[in-house]
Parts: C-alpha cells; sequence; structure tokens
C-alpha cells in the first residue's frame, strides 16, 4: 500500500491542482495544431481548411520554380486519385511570390492536376505553417484536426513513408479498412 | 471519457484501499483526462491553445582571407572568427476562440572576433554599428518579428508584423523571401474581410526589416528607417466568370538620418508617394485565362523626383494563358516607366515596397541582367509553350523573353538602350524515382546604336550562355544519387569599364542513403573578376563536403565543411549578392 501512496498523494495533488486551474477542462479541450486559414484557388474560389473538417488532410507547400516539388507532386496527384473517395484531401499550397501567380495555372494544367491548388500571395499561411520556409512542405492533419506528421524537402522515394502515414491516418476512427494500392 | 470529475470522485471514495489493478485503472482515466500535447491548460484566455516552438541554430567558423601586413606569417587565421545564429518561432493556436499568435526571436553572436595589438585591442569584425545598441559588443538579441491574428465575423484583424501584397506585386510586395534572407514586414495593423464575393484588405504601419540574418554574415547590423505603408484594396469574385480588383497604397519614407527616430513621426509627414491601381482575371475568356493589371506611382518627394519634376510612373502587366489540345502557351508581357523610383529609399537597406514581376529565368541572374530586373524603363514580354508528351511524367517546353530597356542609370553598365532577346528549352521528366529537370538558354543583349550617346562607336552586345539541370534515381535498395548542374558563360563585349569575359559553374552530388541521410559534395568554378571570394582549392575552385541527417521528420542536422563561392542570387524579383564562405558550419533545426 505504502509503495503506492506517492502515485495516489501525487494523483491527488496534480488532480486537485488541475480541477481548481480549470474544473471542465477535460471536457472541453479539443486539441487542433493545425491553424485554420482561408485562401482563393487559382478559379478565384475561396477554400478553407475547415471546409475540409473530419477529412485526412495533406497541405503541400509548394513553388513554380521548385525542382523537388514539381517531382513529388505526380505522386501527390497519384495519391488524391485513389484515396479520395476514402476521405482524403489534398490542399495544394502555391507558395509562388504574387508576381509569378500567372504561372501556377499553366503548370497545374499541363500536368493534369485535379486536386485543389490554392494561391498564398503574401505567403502568411507559408509563415504560420513553415517559417523556414523550405520547400516542399508537407503538413499531414488527421480526421481530428490534429497536425499528426509534417516534413520539409522531397527526395525521391519519400512518397512511401507519406503515403503509408496517409493510410494510417485514414484508418483511425473508420470500420472499414483503406485500400492499400501498390 | 472518464473526466477528471469522475477521477475525484473515485479518489474520494475510496483513496488507500485502492489495489495496483486499480491505480492502473486510476493512472489511465486520469492520462485520458489530460489536455492533448502542446496543449496550455488552467484558466485564461490562453487557456485551451496549443502551442508549438521551432528552434533553427545556426554555428560557423568563418575562415577569413583577409590579411594583415606584417602578420601573414605568424597570424594566418587573424582574422577567422566565429558565428552563432539562433532563431526562435513560438506560435500559440487557438482554434475555437479563433485567434493565433506567434513570436520569432532572433539572437546572434561573434566569437574569435577580437585580437591584441601592441597591448590594444580590435576588433576584427564588428557585428554592430552604433546606431543598434546592445548592452553586449559581440550579442544582439532581438525580437524581430510578433503577430496576433483574430477571426472576426467577416474576416480577421492582425496586430503586429504583417505582409501585404496587392495584385501582382507591382504596387505592393511585403511577404518574406527566405530565399534571399529578406524578411521586412510591416508592423501595424491589417484587417481582410470577405462579404460575400467582395473581399477587403486595409492595413497600415511602420516597416519593421529583419535585422538578424540566418544564413548570410552578421557584419555591421544597423538600425533600419521605419517608412510608414498603408493601402487598401478591394477584390471583386464571381463578376461573370472575372474577378475585378482596385487598390491604392501610400508611402511616407524616412531618410537615413532619421534612423533613431520614432517610427510613429511618420503619421505627421507629407505622404512621399502614391500608388493606385487596377486589375481584372478574366476565367476562360475566349478559351484563355487572361489577368491585366496597371498602376499610376505618383512621387510628390523631391528626392523621387528627377531634376525637381515630379515624374509620374506606370506599370502595366498582362498574362494570357491557353490551352489548345496538349499545349499549354503561357504569355507574359509588361510595360514599366519610373516605378522603381519607389524603391529609392529602401533598396539601400537591401529590400523593396514593391517588385514588379520581371520576366526573366532568374536562376541566370547575372550582374549585368539584374539592372534590368530593376530597370525604370523597360518594354516586354514572354512566351512559353510546353508539350506534355505525357502530362506529368514528360514535358518539353520552349521559350522566348524579348525586352526594350532604356533605362541607363543605376547597375546598368550600358550607355545606349538594349535589346534584350532569351530564348529557352528544357524538359521535366518524372516518372517512379526519376527525375530530369533540364533547361538551356541563349541570351543576347544587344546594344542599340544612338548617336548622340555613343559618338557612333558601336558598342557592341554582351550575352549568356547557360544550362542547368538535375538528375535523381534511385541506385539499389534505399540508396539513391542526384546530380545537380548550372553553368553560364558570360560575355561582357564592349564595355566602358573593361569588365571581363568569365565562366561559372555550380554543381553538386548526393547520395542519398535512405531518407534520413545525406551526403553532398558541393563544387563551384568561376572566372568572374566581379566577386568577393576566393576559392580554397584554387583561386577560382571551391570544395565542400556536407552530410545532413533527420533522425525525425521535425528534426534536421547538417554539417559541411569547405567553401563555396558568392554571387549574386534572385528571388521574387529581389536581388541580392550573396558573399561566399570558407569554413565549417553546423546547422540545427527541431520543432517541439
Amino acid at each position: 500500500m505504502f509503495a503506492n501512496l506517492n502515485k495516489i498523494v501525487a494523483m491527488l495533488g496534480l488532480g486537485l491542482g488541475l480541477s481548481l486551474m480549470n474544473p471542465v477542462m477535460a471536457e472541453e479541450a479539443t486539441a487542433n495544431n493545425a491553424p485554420n486559414f482561408t485562401l482563393r484557388d487559382i478559379n478565384g474560389q475561396q477554400v478553407s481548411l475547415s471546409d475540409h473538417q473530419g477529412k485526412v488532410i495533406l497541405v503541400n507547400f509548394w513553388a513554380t520554380w521548385c525542382g523537388p516539388c514539381q517531382a513529388e507532386m505526380p505522386h501527390l496527384q497519384t495519391m488524391y486519385s485513389e484515396l479520395k473517395d476514402q476521405g482524403f484531401v489534398v490542399l495544394s499550397i502555391s507558395a509562388d511570390n504574387a508576381r509569378d501567380a500567372s504561372k501556377v495555372k499553366p503548370l497545374v494544367k499541363r500536368n493534369r492536376y485535379t486536386f485543389p491548388v490554392l494561391l498564398d500571395k503574401d505567403s502568411s499561411v507559408l509563415n504560420q505553417y513553415n517559417p523556414e520556409s523550405v520547400l516542399p512542405y508537407n503538413v499531414l492533419i488527421g480526421k481530428d484536426g490534429n497536425v499528426i506528421w509534417q516534413k520539409a524537402s522531397y527526395a525521391p522515394g519519400e512518397e512511401v513513408e507519406l503515403r503509408a502515414k496517409i493510410v494510417e491516418a485514414l484508418a483511425v476512427g473508420s470500420t472499414a479498412t483503406p485500400v492499400e494500392k501498390k | 471519457m472518464f473526466g477528471l470529475s469522475g477521477v475525484m470522485a473515485f479518489l474520494a471514495l475510496s483513496p488507500v484501499q485502492a489495489q495496483d489493478d486499480e491505480i492502473d485503472f486510476l493512472l489511465e482515466a486520469f492520462q485520458e483526462s489530460m489536455p492533448p500535447p502542446n496543449t496550455l491548460f488552467g484558466m485564461g484566455v490562453v487557456s485551451g491553445a496549443t502551442e508549438s516552438t521551432r528552434w533553427e541554430s545556426r554555428s560557423r567558423y568563418r575562415i577569413s582571407d583577409r590579411i594583415e601586413p606584417g602578420f601573414e606569417a605568424s597570424h594566418p587565421n587573424l582574422h577567422d572568427y566565429t558565428e552563432f545564429v539562433n532563431r526562435v518561432y513560438y506560435k500559440l493556436n487557438h482554434a475555437e476562440s479563433g485567434w493565433n499568435s506567434s513570436v520569432q526571436l532572433d539572437q546572434v553572436s561573434l566569437g574569435l572576433n577580437r585580437y591584441i595589438l601592441d597591448e590594444k585591442m580590435y576588433n576584427s569584425i564588428d557585428l554592430l554599428e552604433p546606431s543598434l545598441f546592445s548592452p553586449a559588443q559581440n550579442t544582439l538579441l532581438r525580437l524581430e518579428k510578433v503577430n496576433l491574428t483574430k477571426d472576426t465575423l467577416n474576416g480577421k484583424v492582425e496586430i503586429g508584423d504583417i505582409g501585404a501584397v496587392f495584385g501582382r506585386g507591382i504596387a505592393l510586395n511585403m511577404r518574406s523571401n527566405k530565399i534571399v534572407d529578406i524578411d521586412t514586414s510591416v508592423r501595424g495593423v491589417k484587417y481582410s474581410g470577405s462579404f460575400d464575393n467582395l473581399d477587403i484588405t486595409m492595413m497600415s504601419g511602420l516597416t519593421n526589416r529583419q535585422q538578424i540574418s540566418r544564413d548570410n554574415p552578421n557584419i555591421g547590423l544597423y538600425q533600419d528607417v521605419p517608412h510608414l505603408l498603408s493601402g487598401a484594396q478591394m477584390m471583386l469574385y464571381g463578376v461573370g466568370s472575372s474577378t475585378i480588383g482596385v487598390h491604392g497604397v501610400a508611402a511616407t519614407f524616412g531618410d537615413t538620418s532619421q534612423r533613431n527616430e520614432m517610427g510613429l513621426l511618420r503619421y505627421e509627414e507629407p505622404v512621399d508617394a502614391t500608388i493606385v491601381g487596377a486589375d481584372i482575371e478574366l476565367y476562360g475568356f475566349a478559351g484563355i485565362d487572361w489577368y491585366l493589371e496597371g498602376n499610376v506611382f505618383q512621387y510628390q518627394d523631391d528626392a523621387l523626383s528627377e531634376g525637381g519634376e515630379h515624374p509620374t510612373g506606370y506599370t502595366g502587366y498582362v498574362s494570357a494563358s491557353a490551352y489548345p489540345g496538349a499545349l499549354v502557351i503561357l504569355f507574359e508581357g509588361k510595360v514599366s516607366k519610373d516605378s522603381e523610383r519607389i524603391n529609392l529609399y529602401t533598396s539601400i537597406d537591401n529590400w523593396e515596397v514593391a517588385t514588379p514581376p520581371s520576366l526573366e529565368y532568374e536562376r541566370m541572374i547575372t550582374e549585368d541582367s539584374s539592372a534590368t530586373v530593376n530597370s525604370n524603363d523597360v518594354l516586354g514580354g514572354r512566351i512559353r509553350v510546353d508539350y506534355p508528351i505525357k502530362p506529368a511524367v514528360l514535358t518539353p517546353y520552349t521559350s522566348v523573353s524579348m525586352f526594350y530597356d532604356q533605362d541607363l542609370e543605376g547597375l546598368h553598365f550600358n550607355i545606349v538602350p538594349e535589346r534584350i532577346i532569351h530564348p529557352m528549352m528544357g524538359v521535366q521528366y518524372t516518372e517512379n524515382s526519376k527525375v530530369l529537370l533540364l533547361n538551356v538558354g541563349y541570351r543576347v543583349d544587344d546594344r542599340v546604336s544612338d548617336n548622340a550617346l555613343d559618338n557612333g562607336v558601336d558598342q557592341g552586345q554582351d550575352s549568356l550562355i547557360h544550362l542547368d539541370g538535375e538528375l535523381s534515381f534511385p541506385l539499389f535498395g534505399h540508396e539513391a544519387l542526384e546530380l545537380n548542374t548550372s553553368m553560364w558563360r558570360f560575355s561582357w563585349g564592349n564595355n566602358p569599364v573593361d569588365h571581363e569575359d568569365f565562366m561559372t559553374m555550380q554543381n553538386a552530388v548526393v547520395w542519398r542513403h535512405g531518407e534520413d541521410i545525406d551526403f553532398i559534395v558541393y563544387q563551384d568554378y568561376t572566372t568572374n573578376t566581379q566577386l568577393q571570394s576566393v576559392g580554397n582549392i584554387t583561386d577560382e575552385i571551391y570544395l565542400a563536403g556536407e552530410v545532413k541527417v533527420r533522425p525525425s521528420p521535425e528534426t534536421s542536422l547538417r554539417v559541411l565543411a569547405g567553401a563555396y563561392k558568392a554571387g549574386i542570387r534572385c528571388s521574387g524579383g529581389q536581388c541580392r549578392t550573396l558573399p561566399g564562405f570558407n569554413g565549417v558550419e553546423v546547422a540545427y533545426s527541431s520543432s517541439f
């Protein structure tokens, strides 16, 4: 009994302290590490992160001048095509300067990308998520709105790890196991 | 969910008799009732906010090629020094209450930069100039950026350091440009709101230049002059298939004598320059996506004017993209006169208020072509045609740029106008884990004869031939190889200061050992006598090695030893002459 006394006292003390500070904290706290944002897409439509609540979201920062970004994006398109019906969405954010904004849509068109492509002309969202501004930069957000994985840069082959993370995130809280395609 | 109150009730009923399994159950229940990681708890406005921290650290030992006469032999490393730079970003996000805040704290310290000669201490390198105060001579700690953003009913309000871009950045382009280590924000207030199809942005504040460079040498840091920028933009979306926008900017500049004055005094001073502009974007009009923008610059300040006259500047920009069949065609054109004057006060501090599209291939900007980027009198365009043979896999392209640059002042080396033509071609191939990106081009700046300026002496032309590319492919197992190269040869032609033609190469070989370790060898070569750097192998050859380790997705460690060359680097219309490096650098970044 005495061996457990420390645990009991610690729990009592901590519990009492927490409950005094915020008695309803445990019921109300909902972690959301992913700050919401609203941007216009390449067709002028408004898109918010919160529009996709409950889905697994990959926020991908890239630029037209970024070579590794161009190498990575076809893989994102493949993942998006395969997994969007299971609740996966790619929000692709161009970090191009406003002066280069006219280059974004032609690049999307020539590569036949179908995921939403947003323009962050004043870098406000880029600074929020990726202050170091390393490109490409991926942020994977789970169904609960929490950031579950983020990574800067891309090297060929790394899409395998990213895909595994997405499939894992889709499986959370799902009764059906996401279909794994090779 | 076994809530905290449940835990407390359970503990109250049987606090002492609990057995081991009950204790474990309680602990588990208690753990469940704990706030999620990185979530603040307690009372007050920050309760429930999630926090994140990112730390970037650079430690460098810089080998200097500067020598002290008479001490070369006995003290060859007299001017070597160390530099430590730390940058911490701390963020709080309260999703439920719709606010988030961030701060950026920078610190730089120099070491080994003092020596004693004839019993007197000298600084071989000064970190600070008198205009920038720090209690420690060789250390500066600075709260560089602070921002608080709060959602409102129709948008958000930002207070602190904000960015603002209107149109294509021709009237206002205040955003961080980390590639060239420039981050000048506006410290003030900004409102961005959406009312159905109408977006409104209003901002006002004093410019706040980032003082401490993360990647460039921190030498002679000084207090920059705060300038006042105010502006508004309205964008109306969904007007048929178009978007229409109008914007205006007012600027009041301070001069160097006002470095240490309170910036708020700018609000008392008359406006020095105003810019008004309008733009329209048409989606799919006649099968083409159009963007048109026009801006007028009015200068009230004498220093921004020429010969006592207050000129009116203008910049027009158009882009049109079409997709006939498999082709993707993009045309961009611009005309600009006296609009670069707006950057006169700020370019001495290495940043710019506005940066119109230059239409240049920025990877190959030279000392000569950077003048065209910042030209006060230029007309030109570029057309690029992509032909996706297999979309997202294999796409060759060709492009051609043409400019007529009549500006002869500033960095321009020519005494007569230039007619510039720059054809390029390239290919993008990405399939499975193989990547090939290749660009080649040839640029000619033909100097147009003008008897009044050149006295009938043919000024000839300068030319640039360039190639850059990236090739990466898997080897075996988890090993992969990446080759990067860029090379250019520049011929000055006739020039009044007898610049020498030069050849430059920058190469890198990357060995990727799995996803988390890279071994890199860099090799630079240049015969450009304009550069202020010397190679470590020969005067012209630079060699460096680097190891990158990523122990986790949030953490990276990099160690570089060797040298790389100085050179001009441009990004987003901003060019900076970056110094070379010789020494050792350890870089660490982590989020937690």
